[in-house]
């Protein structure tokens, strides 16, 4: 899932103080799951900008509302319909739905409520961490399926480097453990019992499927019926 | 009833009911009931109650309570005290049913007669009258309540008790013309003529006697007669020494009355053994703690008569109650005789019904003399004719007289509209599944708490009333011991991430999640945890509503004179009056105090502890109960605080302000 966290409320809050009727707009998607932008999540955001909003001496509505997902224009726009008469939205959706967001809405502004931080998955109830970086070009079957791209701070493909220690990473801290990557992939290996696969010689990665080729794009053709022109229908 | 409708679309629309509701032949809506008694909400509690019984006050009193006998709590330690509670709710609502009787209106043309004012003939009235029908009820005896006045002994249940059930269904605007006998003072034909629809529920109002030697001497009384002096206050003179014939009900109230009237011993005397004998054992008990004693597997034989008076009963000993097919078919030892001491014995084997009334009428009874009945639409052989209660049940207990009574008056009122005979089908319920073993563990065992009662020494001295009901420290603290079986989360899945927060929460392992999650109603103990933390707010509590405590801050707190600086969120748990559980303000060392009680502290959410700070309030403070009964909750409530005073401070409120006991 994509995870983000919570924006500070002064921070959001500055975004929206001139405004007058802000819509809090939630995602019930990946942010539901990541507990940081679903319904819940609205309600709670929207009560602290209230309280803000009390504290500083603004006078600011607060509207809440949340869409299944806020990355699909089906679900979006009606709900876009109805919001004519708001002056700002801050979206706690990732920022693909800030995105999408500020895409379709005319002059009303787009905020963010949270950081988009990662791709992740649930390490338990509270506890969420980067599994992928969305590189575009996979290499997990060369890595036990562990990802060095994600995993490794250095993003190395011929790791571990020297600042493994003990199956930890060098910039690890108390408060926030990193696993060296590269020590999981040699374990992993290890107990697949297929180290010799790391003798490999593989050619570059090519990271123009990533973010050095430029934003992204996935089209499949056989899922396009392209729509004919008024002209064509009648020929 | 405790139904639980589901509101999703994948899993299949089905009505689950508590096994409590589903055991009570009425149905009675219990676990709403106790609810509303531990929110303090004495009065809703009556009318739910009463939704479901026009007789809560004798219920509340003497039925044989069979919500009890299926309560899931006795998997845990012991069943919650039902009819206890009922009383309760009932004691509060003595003044507060006064102020709700009105008559019903009459809309229809069409009347109905009622044969016999027992339970089943006053529920028949009070349905069919409700509907707009009128109603004349037909009494043999000079009072209304048939067997619940001339037979139920009044330390059970006191006239004043069963005459406000009785004055609540009269009020609606119901005739009722006591000493009036069918076949005396008014023939059925008469009453035919007279009336669209008539309804026999005569009850069984007579005793059946046993062919044994002696058995006409004048001190061989039957039951029936007997208790029925007794309650109109007739004078009845006892021996010293009384014998009982009989294990049923009826037997120990005889024993017990007799007592009372004065006999120095009585011996109850039946054919079944400990195991066997059809009086319920909470009646024993009673009976043996007054000092009567039950002799077992002993069969009468005759009535030893001495210069004209009783001497005793020869008794001889019973080899066997039932056959192999579990039917009654005594057999004797016949050379094991015994003769037990007694000037005078009371026959309490069984009660039939007086239908010397219906002779040469349609209304026709088969060869053994019971009615001609048809159960699925409640008729006799006489079109027009209907009957309910013991009369075509046989003995029964007073809750399913009245389960009888609302058949019969769909039958006749069906009849009525549509000129035909309608099949009445009981509603069918599927009941909750058994509590799993690993929830039971997770329940807290919380002691059922006794029905205060005289000592078996002053009870037998007269026939007060010998069980004092529960005050309400008591009732509060009985009614939150109830499970609340049907009454937890409810997922809407179209709003379910199935993002596995309830299964993390939740303190009994009840969510399942697949698709999306599933909670079990047989596991649910309705704690309301999921429902607090879910981030979709896809969870919903059937028991509570979620987001009504914020409402009622803010109606709590707009509401007040003064200006409120401080909201309390008090766990209901530790309440011990109706008072404490009340939204109110209260003035303490100049600070204005919201109070509002809440089922569990760690049901108060982030937004429901900001509001008060928004509304203008300086503090807010939680005050949990002693002893969560939800494992884990207390963590998390406490972890919500947390986080809720780091938004304050970032909204520029001292979180301190904020505080957590």
């Amino acid at each position: 899932m994509i995870v983000a966290e919570s924006k500070p409320l002064a921070e959001v809050f500055g975004f929206i103080e001139n405004y007058k009727r802000v819509l809090v707009l939630g995602c019930g998607e990946c942010v539901t799951v990541c507990q940081s932008g679903g319904e819940k999540e609205v309600a709670v955001l929207a009560q602290a900008l209230r309280l803000k909003a009390k504290t500083d001496g603004k006078e600011i509505e607060f509207l809440e509302n949340t869409i299944r997902r806020q990355c699909e224009p089906e679900f979006v726009d009606p709900v876009l319909q109805d919001i004519s008469d708001v002056d700002a939205i801050v979206s706690i959706a990732c920022g693909v739905g800030v995105n999408f967001l500020a895409g379709r809405l005319g002059n009303v502004p787009v905020f963010p409520g949270v950081n988009t931080t990662f791709m992740g998955a649930t390490v338990e109830h509270g506890i969420w961490a980067e599994r992928c970086a969305g590189c575009g070009d996979c290499v997990l079957h060369l890595t036990g399926g562990i990802c060095p791209i994600a995993r490794c701070s250095k993003t190395i493909l011929n790791g571990p480097c020297g600042g493994t220690n003990e199956g930890m990473c060098e910039i690890s801290t108390e408060d926030n453990p990193v696993e060296c990557g590269w020590a999981l992939v040699v374990e992993r290996m290890k107990a697949l019992g297929t180290m010799d696969k790391l003798s490999e010689i593989v050619p570059p990665k090519d990271w123009s499927t990533s973010r050095d080729g430029g934003p992204r794009r996935m089209v499949r053709e056989d899922l396009i019926i392209k729509k004919e022109s008024p002209e064509e229908a009648k020929a | 009833m405790n139904i639980e409708q589901t509101e999703n679309t994948a899993q299949v629309e089905m009505e689950i009911c508590a096994t409590c509701s589903a055991a009570c032949p009425v149905h009675t809506s219990t676990r709403e009931y106790v609810d509303l008694i531990a929110q303090g909400k004495y009065e809703q509690a009556f009318e739910k109650i009463r939704e479901f019984n026009p007789f809560p006050t004798v219920c509340g009193l003497i039925c044989h309570h069979p919500c009890e006998e299926a309560c899931r709590r006795q998997n845990v330690d012991e069943s919650v005290a039902l009819r206890n509670l009922k009383r309760f709710a009932v004691e509060q609502a003595l003044e507060y049913r006064k102020r709700l009787r009105k008559k019903a209106e009459i809309t229809k043309d069409q009347t109905v007669g009622v044969l016999g004012a027992g339970p089943a003939g006053l529920t028949v009235a009070s349905d069919c009258i409700k509907q707009g029908y009128a109603v004349t009820v037909y009494e043999a005896l000079p009072r209304a309540g048939g067997m619940l006045a001339c037979a139920i002994p009044k330390y059970r249940l006191p006239d004043e008790a069963l005459q406000a059930d009785i004055d609540d269904i009269l009020a609606l605007g119901i005739e009722v013309k006591t000493g009036m006998r069918v076949g005396k003072d008014i023939t059925l034909d008469e009453l035919k003529k007279k009336h669209d629809a008539l309804v026999v529920a005569y009850g069984l109002s007579d005793s059946r006697s046993i062919p044994i030697e002696n058995k006409d001497h004048q001190n061989v009384l039957l039951a029936i007669p007997f208790l029925r002096s007794a309650a109109l206050g007739e004078p009845v003179e006892v021996k010293e020494n009384v014998i009982v014939i009989g294990g049923g009900n009826v037997a120990v109230d005889v024993a017990r009355t007799a007592a009372r009237l004065g006999a120095k011993t009585v011996k109850m005397v039946c054919l079944e053994n400990e195991e066997e004998i059809p009086a319920w054992d909470w009646e024993c008990r009673e009976a043996l703690e007054e000092g009567i004693s039950i002799i077992y597997r002993q069969g009468p034989t005759k009535v030893v008569v001495e210069k004209g008076e009783i001497k005793g009963l020869v008794t001889r000993e019973v080899e066997r109650v039932f056959d192999e097919e579990g039917r009654f078919s005594p057999t004797y030892f016949d050379d094991r005789l015994t003769t037990i001491e007694g000037q005078m014995v009371i026959i309490t084997i069984g009660q039939m019904s007086d239908l010397g009334s219906l002779e040469g009428t349609d209304v026709k009874q088969d060869e053994r003399g019971r009615l001609v009945f048809n159960a699925s639409q409640m008729s006799t052989s006489d079109e027009g004719v209907f009957a309910c209660g013991e009369v075509v049940t046989g003995p029964g207990s007073a809750i399913e007289a009245v389960a009888s009574g609302h058949r019969a008056a769909k039958a006749v009122m069906g009849y009525l509209q549509t000129g035909g005979l309608q099949t009445i089908t009981d509603e069918e319920v599927e009941e909750v599944g058994e509590l799993p073993e690993d929830v039971i563990e997770n329940v807290r065992r919380i002691q059922r708490l006794a029905m205060p009662t005289m000592s078996p020494e002053e009870r037998k001295k007269s026939f007060a009333q010998f069980e004092f009901g529960y005050d309400e420290k008591q009732a509060l603290q009985e009614a939150r011991r109830c499970l609340a079986c049907t009454g937890g989360a409810i997922v809407d899945e179209k709003k379910c991430e199935s993002c596995l927060t309830c299964l993390r929460v939740c303190p009994f392992g009840v969510p399942a999640v697949d698709d999306v999650a599933v909670m079990t109603s047989d596991m649910c103990q309705a704690c309301g945890l999921c429902a607090v933390e879910c981030p979709a707010a896809a969870i919903s509590i059937k028991r509570f509503s979620i987001g009504d405590v914020e409402d009622r801050v803010v109606a709590l707190v707009n509401g007040s004179k003064k200006p409120v600086t401080k909201v309390e969120f008090i766990c209901s748990q530790d309440a011990g009056s109706g008072q404490e559980l009340q939204d109110r303000i209260e003035v303490l060392d100049g600070d204005v105090i919201a109070k509002l009680p809440v089922t569990c502290a760690a049901r108060v959410t982030e937004v429901d502890m900001m509001k008060p700070f928004e509304l203008g309030s300086d503090s807010v403070h939680v005050q949990q109960c002693k002893e969560c009964r939800y494992r884990g909750a207390d963590d998390r409530l406490f972890k919500r605080v947390e986080r809720t005073r780091s938004i304050l401070n970032a909204a520029g409120i001292d979180g301190n302000k904020l505080t957590v006991e």
